[in-house]
C-alpha cells in the first residue's frame, strides 16, 4: 500500500499519570513514507513526548497511533526495531563501551540470545563506523568522544538497525553550526539516496527550512501547522506559538531564516 | 583463541586447581595420599574417606556454585539498576534472610537443623523480596529508583529486626545467631548441593538469554526499547531471578559479602562489558573466589574456621584495587 502514511495519530492524547492534564491532546498527525518532516515547537511543547507516542514508548490515553498501518500497541519491541530507529536525548552509557561496541548494540533486534553477530553483522558495523566518520574512532570509548562525535555515533548505532523510519529526538541539540549542517545533510541524503522517512524534532529553523520536505509545528500539546516550509514559516502562526515576534526572510532555495526580535506578551 | 575463550580456559583451569586444593586441605590434616585414595575409593581410613566424601567434597562443590550464583546475581542487579554498587544483596534479601535465620535460631533455638534454619531464611528473603517488589510496581512498570530506596530501607527494616533479636537472645543462640550472619559452608549436604546446581543453572541459563537485553540496559531503559528490548518483561525476569538466586545462596551458605559485587567489576576490568561474555566468565570467577576463600577460611588458623566473608574481602579487596588502579593508569 504505497499511501500508507508511516506514522498516523488520529485524535491522540496522552497524559504521564492518571488525572493529570494530557501533554498531548487531540494530535492528528501524518508522516508520508520518503519525506524528511520537522517538528518544531518551544521547550514544553510536548516534542518529546511526540516521539515516544510515536515510538510505542507511550500508549495514547485517548485516539489512535499507528505504524506503517498498524496499531503500534500491536508491535513487539523487536519487530519495531527492524523498521524504526531513534535517535534520542539520551544519558551517556553506564558502563564503558568502545564506539564499535555502542555501535553494534544496533544489531540487537536482529540477534537471538545464542546467535554471534557473523561476519556480515561485523560488516555492516564497519561499513555504517566508516559512513558516519567514526571508523578510525572505532576502539575510543563512548564516553571521550565530543558532542559532534557523540551524535554521530548515536546516529551510527540507529543506522546499524537497517531501519526504514529514522526519529531522532533534538539531534542537533549543542552542537556547532558546521556539525548542526552535518546533521541535516545526513538526514537528507538518506532520505534522498536510500529511501528512509525521517523524523526529526529541532528547534533549528533555519536548516529544517532548507532541509526538511514538511514542517509541523508544535505548541501547547497540540499540533499548530503542518506543511511546506513556507506554510509553517509565517510570523503570525511563530509568534503565536513562541509568544515573541519573529523576522522572516525567504532565501529562496536557502530556506527561511528567523529571527526573534522580541516578546509579544510576558517573558515565558 | 579470542580474549574472552582465552579468558574462560584460564578461570576454568584455576578453578579447577582451586577445586583440587579445596579437597586436599581443610579444617582436619590429611595426607595428600589419603585424600586421593578416598576419592578413589581405595581409602582405608573410613574417617578420612568420611570427611572427603561427605564434608569436603559437597563443601567444594557448594562453594562454587554459591560464589557462581552470587557473581550472577551481581551482574543483573548491575544491570537492572544500571548501578555500579548494586549487589545481591543490596534490595533487602540478605537482611531479610537473616531476620528469618535469626529469628529461628534464637526464638526456637540453636538446636534448630541447617536445613530449618535455612528454610526460614528462603521464606525471610522471599518477604523482603516481595515488599520490594511490590513497593516499586505501579500502572504495569518496575520504577528502579523506587527499587533500590524501597530496598535498602526493607533491609535497614529487617536489619534493626535482626538486632533486635540478637539483644534480647540467651547467649548460645546469640553466638548461633552471629556465625550464622557471617556465612558459612560448614555442614553443606548433598541436598544443598543440589538445590544450589538447580538454583545457579537457572540462573545462569537465564542470564545468557538476556545479555543482549542487559547490554541495550546499559544505555537506559528508553534506548533499550527502542533497541527492541521489552524491558519491563526483561526487568522482571531479572529481578526475580537474581533476588531468587541470592535467597537460595543465604539460605544454604548465609551471608557471603564482596563476591556478588566485586567479581562482575573484575571481570569487566579485564574482559569488557559485553555480558555475552560477562556472565559465563562472572561464573566461573565467581566460583573461584569462593573456593578459595574457604580453603584459606579452613587452613589459616586452624584449628579456628575464619568467616568466609571476612576471607572474600581481605583477599579480593587488595586484588580488586591492583585491577581498578591498571585500569586508569
Amino acid at each position: 500500500m504505497p499511501d500508507t502514511p508511516v506514522f498516523e495519530l488520529r485524535g491522540a492524547g496522552v497524559r504521564y499519570r492518571d488525572g493529570e492534564p494530557e501533554v498531548l491532546s487531540d494530535v492528528d498527525l501524518r508522516v508520508e513514507r520518503g519525506r524528511l518532516c520537522a517538528v518544531l515547537g518551544p521547550n514544553g511543547a510536548g516534542k518529546t513526548t511526540l516521539v515516544r507516542l510515536l515510538t510505542g514508548v507511550l500508549v495514547p490515553t485517548r485516539g489512535e497511533a499507528r505504524f506503517l498501518g498498524r496499531p503500534l500497541a500491536t508491535w513487539s519491541r523487536a519487530e519495531l526495531a527492524r523498521r524504526l530507529a531513534v535517535v534520542s536525548q539520551e544519558p551517556p552509557p553506564a558502563v564503558p563501551l568502545t564506539v564499535r561496541e555502542y555501535v553494534t548494540l544496533g544489531r540487537n533486534p536482529y540477534r537471538s540470545p545464542w546467535s554471534s553477530l557473523g561476519a556480515s553483522g561485523h560488516e555492516l558495523v564497519s561499513r555504517t563506523l566508516a559512513r558516519t566518520g567514526l571508523a578510525r574512532l572505532d576502539a575510543r570509548p563512548v564516553s571521550e568522544l565530543s558532542g559532534g562525535e557523540r551524535q554521530r555515533a548515536k546516529l551510527a548505532r540507529a543506522l546499524a538497525q537497517e531501519p526504514e523510519v529514522l526519529v531522532l529526538d533534538e539531534p542537533t541539540a549543542h552542537l556547532d553550526i558546521g556539525h548542526g549542517l552535518w546533521v541535516f545533510d545526513a538526514m537528507r541524503e538518506l532520505v534522498d539516496r536510500h529511501g528512509l522517512t525521517v523524523l526529526c524534532m529541532t528547534h533549528d529553523m533555519n536548516l529544517a527550512s532548507r532541509h526538511a520536505d514538511r514542517i509541523v509545528l508544535v505548541a501547547d500539546g497540540g499540533v499548530v501547522a503542518a506543511g511546506t516550509p513556507a506554510e509553517v514559516l509565517r510570523p503570525a502562526a511563530l509568534e503565536a506559538a513562541y509568544g515573541c515576534t519573529v523576522e522572516v526572510s525567504d532565501l529562496g532555495a536557502l530556506g527561511h531564516v528567523v529571527l526573534p526580535t522580541a516578546f509579544a506578551g510576558p517573558r515565558p | 583463541m579470542t580474549r574472552p575463550l582465552a579468558g574462560a580456559a584460564l578461570l576454568a583451569v584455576a578453578l579447577g586447581l582451586a577445586l583440587a586444593a579445596g579437597l586436599a586441605f581443610g579444617a582436619a590434616p590429611l595426607s595428600p595420599s589419603a585424600v586421593w585414595s578416598a576419592l578413589a575409593g581405595t581409602g582405608t581410613d573410613p574417617g578420612a574417606v568420611t570427611i572427603v566424601r561427605s564434608i569436603r567434597l559437597p563443601r567444594v562443590t557448594a562453594g562454587a556454585l554459591t560464589g557462581g550464583a552470587l557473581a550472577l546475581s551481581g551482574v543483573l542487579f548491575q544491570a537492572l539498576l544500571r548501578n555500579p554498587l548494586a549487589e545481591p544483596y543490596l534490595l533487602g534479601v540478605s537482611s531479610g534472610a537473616a531476620f528469618g535465620a535469626v529469628a529461628a535460631l534464637t526464638v526456637i533455638g540453636p538446636a534448630l537443623g541447617a536445613v530449618t534454619t535455612g528454610a526460614f531464611a528462603f521464606a525471610g528473603g522471599l518477604l523482603a523480596i516481595a515488599v520490594v517488589f511490590r513497593v516499586a510496581w505501579s500502572v504495569g512498570r518496575v520504577d528502579t529508583r523506587v527499587l533500590i530506596l524501597a530496598g535498602v530501607v526493607v533491609s535497614a527494616f529487617f536489619g534493626a529486626g535482626v538486632m533486635l533479636l540478637l539483644a534480647l537472645a540467651r547467649g548460645d543462640a546469640f553466638r548461633a545467631a552471629v556465625l550464622w550472619t557471617m556465612g558459612s559452608l560448614d555442614g553443606t549436604t548433598w541436598s544443598g548441593v543440589g538445590l544450589l546446581a538447580s538454583c545457579t543453572t537457572v540462573v545462569a541459563l537465564v542470564a545468557l538469554a538476556l545479555a543482549r537485553h542487559l547490554n541495550a540496559l546499559a544505555l537506559g531503559e528508553e534506548a533499550a526499547a527502542h533497541l527492541g528490548t521489552p524491558v519491563e518483561p526483561v526487568k522482571r525476569i531479572a529481578y526475580v531471578v537474581a533476588s531468587l538466586a541470592a535467597a537460595i545462596t543465604v539460605s544454604v551458605a548465609g551471608v557471603i559479602g564482596f563476591v556478588g559485587l566485586v567479581v562482575p567489576h573484575a571481570v569487566r576490568l579485564v574482559w569488557g562489558s559485553d555480558h555475552r561474555t560477562l556472565i559465563p566468565l562472572s561464573l566461573l570467577a565467581g566460583g573461584l573466589t569462593l573456593v578459595v576463600a574457604d580453603t584459606v577460611a579452613q587452613t589459616a588458623a586452624r584449628p579456628l574456621v575464619l568467616p568466609i566473608g571476612v576471607v572474600t574481602a581481605v583477599l579480593g579487596v587488595p586484588l580488586f584495587l591492583v585491577l581498578l588502579r591498571r585500569s586508569h593508569a
